[in-house]
């Protein structure tokens, strides 16, 4: 071997060997723990613990040809097996309704479907605030439109949303409230809007009658057109009787308006915030529709269904919708992104979310000399699991519960609480193997290590800490809403390290908390969990 | 020096006062050798006539043997020129490099001719014209040569015993295997809960490490082969062995002591341990392949574990704005293990409050990487 040849290959070696440690520590950092192969990775989920309420926002997907599209018409109504009542009903309001589109301005393609419906005579149109959503948070890039039952467009404008409630109010954009004709209402509240000023032809009201007033087919050469009427809200000094038929309204998929007949079934139990049990189906893009009792008032807005079983559909309660109709009827369009107006609401919400946690006792449950802090059954439900030693060489007993206090912002949600814990004992591993299994679970944990378009990377904060007579390992992590200033997600991880052949595993999920709300409820939460040894 | 100075000096050298010379210069021949050379038929002694004065061995970098020429009389010249008494045909030596005589002491001078790349002994350098006492025992590089003398009347070693089964060796080798697959059993059974699961595993671990081990120590051994001779396989596998021992146990030892002490840090960098380990590994077999460069593997496999360790971190930080993938220390020892306090729990929430200052300042970078969308909401 020639001297420059040795040198030649002592380069490729040192470099071969460089990269050979940067491939083996990017191949340790993606694998999944490798000690315990055998162990699972019993932190995650339950299968059994039900899913939060999806809403109803209906994001554009490729057309289903599987089934053909139901015409807008009564045939169809009557083809769905659907009551007189409803039918009545349907023909009754459905020019107040609308579909509510938003569009990406650039490229004018529609971002995501809703519904709505005509709440004022100034062209006011109540939806819900997540199909409202990125009107209110990149205006520079998206527009609202509206779309009648005639097919008729116009261009929404954003007055004023209610996070908690998931709402907002829309308002036509150049609408003009032009004195009604006595050939022509279909109420007293009807209404023309014209996107241009202009008069009615005569030729349009000479055609128009009742029947059809709402529907003005044709749009005008020079300006758009529609008429509608406006929906009442029943007052909530008349509440429903559990049983009663109400009639949700909306443009599932995208594909026409259509009516659901459904029960009233009372209020949802275990909500955060009021929310009416409809048992009726709802399917996406009727989000931001009315449901209405047999008389055509309103009782509720459509807002979410559950994945996970049938005909368990929820609405918002009508009188939020008339709060907000009230507070900003007026109220001049919001033009500029609404971050830190959703900020502040996000922040009044979870006052109120941390006042309940730290104001309602725990549940103490009992896994041996412990005594782990369980949400309260008037908070959230709890779903446990039950692994004995029989079938392994550990018992593990976990419990799954989550508040139902979801708040959709941004097309993710937040403000809710779950907590999960998972207590294992054992007489048949000695202390170090046992220590190997327990960390294992205890280290199988997502965090969110990087930052993406909403939050932050996570920051973490870990002890030994002394609390209820033993020691534990506490972890706090908390991460930063980029957009939502002084917002945060918290997670707290923890682990009993005082018997070397039992311990509890718990961790506690907090999202949209100030920073001081979060470390509060973090302590709380730790101060729960206690050891009561025999004496 | 010119030509006609050189066969000035050379000619009487080679034929005249040799023995004299001889006689003067190397007076502790050993008896026998003196012997040998009054016993010899005097044709083999002419024309130098009387015993060697010494061996000059000229080797290249890697220690192969160059050339090694007897010495008989003082001094000598090295150079690349024909010339020369020894002629070194490398083109880093000067026609007339150096020349080597013994000093009246009994010591050796070296002369440093008319060279451009000068003369080495150990680390210092003699330029042209210089002039330095040779000790003992030390090369002196030339260009891409080193050479080194022996005199006649330096002490020989002794003779040494040829290398023969040592039965010591191969149980440290047998010791390595058992203690290998023992901790493979070990960890196999400490990170399976279940005993049915390790008695199904285990043998299939077994056979897996067992052949990884003999293809990686018999690519070495082939290797080490091509360039010393010898298989050295054994020491391979003890390499081998010790190296996954110490990447099973290190890391243990490193977490156990991270819990004990409450040491987030040390547990959350224990893979540069590993890279450690694997790094002494390399520098173990290639040092078995080319023995004679020790100083250059160990150069080579530091910067290849300085540049290894430096990309994990630097593409941490680039992706995590840390310096390590562990966000917490995870690893739970047996309660008795534990040696720091636990706080109370208002200290560790007084102690979280700089989770703020650290989030804020996330946000502030994050906000100026916009607008770099790293992916969708994470659960």
């Amino acid at each position: 071997m020639t001297e420059k040849s040795f040198y030649r290959q002592c380069c490729v070696f040192t470099v071969a060997i460089g990269l050979s440690f940067a491939v083996f520590a990017q191949t340790e950092s993606a694998a999944a723990p490798s000690h315990s192969a055998a162990v699972e990775p019993v932190f995650s989920a339950p299968t059994d613990v039900p899913l939060p309420p999806a809403p109803l926002l209906s994001v554009p997907q490729p057309q289903v040809t599987s089934e053909p599209l139901q015409p807008q018409t009564s045939a169809a109504s009557r083809a769905a097996g659907l009551s007189r009542d409803a039918q009545r009903t349907y023909e009754a309001t459905r020019d107040k309704l609308v579909q509510i589109r938003t569009l990406l301005r650039a490229t004018d393609t529609q971002s995501s479907i809703g519904s709505g419906f005509f709440v004022a005579k100034e062209g006011l149109i109540m939806t819900n605030f997540h199909v409202a959503s990125q009107l209110a948070l990149e205006p520079e890039r998206y527009r609202g439109v509206y779309v009648a039952v005639s097919g008729a467009e116009g261009e929404v404008e954003l007055l004023a949303f209610d996070v908690r409630n998931d709402l907002a109010l829309l308002r036509v954009k150049s609408a003009v409230s032009l004195p009604v004709s006595e050939a022509t209402p279909v109420s007293s509240d009807a209404t023309v809007i014209t996107q241009e000023v202009a008069q009615i032809s005569q030729d349009q009201q000479a055609q128009q009658d009742p029947a059809t007033l709402a529907m003005a087919s044709q749009p005008m050469p020079q300006a758009q057109v529609v008429a509608h009427g406006v929906l009442q809200f029943r007052e909530p000094s008349q509440p429903l009787a559990a049983g009663e038929r109400i009639y949700s309204m909306g443009n599932p998929l995208d594909i026409g308006f259509a009516v659901t007949e459904g029960t009233y079934n009372g209020l949802v139990q275990r909500s955060f915030y009021p929310r009416i049990f409809f048992g009726g189906a709802l399917n996406p893009g009727m989000s931001g529709g009315p449901a209405l009792d047999d008389l055509g008032r309103v009782v509720g807005v459509n807002v979410s269904k559950r994945l996970d079983g049938d005909l368990l559909s929820f609405l918002i309660p009508a009188e939020f919708a008339i709060n907000l109709l009230q507070r900003a009827a007026t109220a001049e369009p919001i033009t500029k992104p609404a971050h830190a107006e959703v900020a502040k609401q996000l922040l009044a919400h979870q006052e109120v979310l941390v006042q309940r946690f730290t104001q309602t006792p725990f549940k103490l449950q009992n896994h041996g000399a412990y005594r782990v802090p369980v949400l309260a059954d008037a908070l959230a439900r709890c779903w446990g699991q039950e692994r004995p030693a029989r079938e392994t060489s550990y018992d593990l007993d976990s419990t799954d519960c989550q508040m139902d206090s979801h708040l959709f912002v941004d097309q993710f949600n937040t403000g809710f609480v779950r907590l999960r814990y998972e207590s294992y004992a054992t007489t048949r591993l000695d202390p170090l193997r046992f220590s190997v299994l327990y960390s294992s679970s205890f280290k199988n944990e997502s965090l969110m290590q990087r930052s993406n378009r909403h939050l932050s990377g996570v920051e973490c904060s870990e002890r030994f800490i002394e609390s209820g007579g033993m020691p534990m390992r506490a972890v706090v992590c908390m991460n930063a809403y980029r957009k939502f200033s002084e917002i945060y997600d918290l997670v707290v991880l923890l682990a009993t390290v005082n018997q070397p052949q039992r311990g509890i595993l718990a961790r506690l999920d907090v999202r949209g908390l100030s920073f001081e709300n979060g470390l509060k409820v973090a302590e709380h939460y730790l101060a729960g969990f206690k050891w009561e040894a025999a004496p | 020096m010119s030509q006609a100075e050189y066969n000035e000096r050379t000619e009487p050298v080679l034929h005249e006062n040799i023995d004299a010379q001889a006689a003067a210069i190397a007076p502790a021949i050993p008896e026998e050798v003196a012997d040998l050379s009054e016993r010899a038929p005097p044709s083999l002694l002419a024309p130098s006539a009387s015993a060697v004065l010494g061996q000059l061995k000229v080797t290249d970098r890697n220690g192969h043997l160059v050339t090694s020429r007897s010495i008989w009389s003082w001094p000598i010249t090295l150079g690349r020129a024909l010339a020369c008494d020894v002629v070194l045909d490398d083109a880093t030596v000067a026609p007339a490099h150096l020349q080597i005589n013994r000093s009246a002491e009994g010591g050796v001078q070296v002369k440093v001719l008319d060279t451009i790349n000068g003369v080495a002994l150990k680390r210092r350098k003699f330029r042209k014209d210089a002039e330095f006492d040779w000790p003992a025992a030390q090369e002196l590089t030339l260009g891409r040569l080193r050479i080194a003398l022996r005199l006649a009347d330096d002490v020989l070693p002794a003779e040494q015993p040829e290398p023969r089964f040592s039965w010591w060796r191969a149980l440290w080798t047998l010791l390595s295997v058992v203690l290998f697959f023992s901790s493979l059993a070990w960890a196999s059974w400490i990170s399976n809960a279940q005993n049915t699961e390790v008695a199904k595993q285990l043998p299939a671990m077994m056979m897996m490490a067992l052949l990884f081990i003999c293809i990686w120590t018999g690519l070495w051994a082939l290797v080490t082969r091509m360039f010393t001779g010898t298989f050295q396989f054994g020491r391979h596998i003890q390499i081998a062995t010790w190296t996954w021992l110490g990447i099973e146990l290190l890391p243990r030892i490193g977490y156990a002591a991270a819990f004990a002490f409450s040491w987030e840090f040390l547990a959350q960098q224990m893979i540069h341990v590993v890279y450690v380990v694997l790094a002494w590994c390399i520098f173990k077999h290639v040092l078995c392949v080319v023995p004679q460069r020790r100083k250059t593997v160990l150069s080579v496999v530091l910067a290849g574990l300085l540049l290894g360790s430096g990309t994990w971190i630097t593409t941490q930080w680039l992706e995590t704005k840390r310096f390590s993938d562990a966000l917490y220390m995870s690893t739970l020892m047996p309660p008795n293990w534990r040696v720091a306090p636990a706080v109370a729990l208002p200290t560790f929430m007084q102690e979280s409050q700089i989770l703020k200052q650290r989030l804020d300042k996330r946000v502030q970078e994050a906000a100026k990487d916009e607008p770099s969308d790293v992916g969708e909401f994470e659960e």
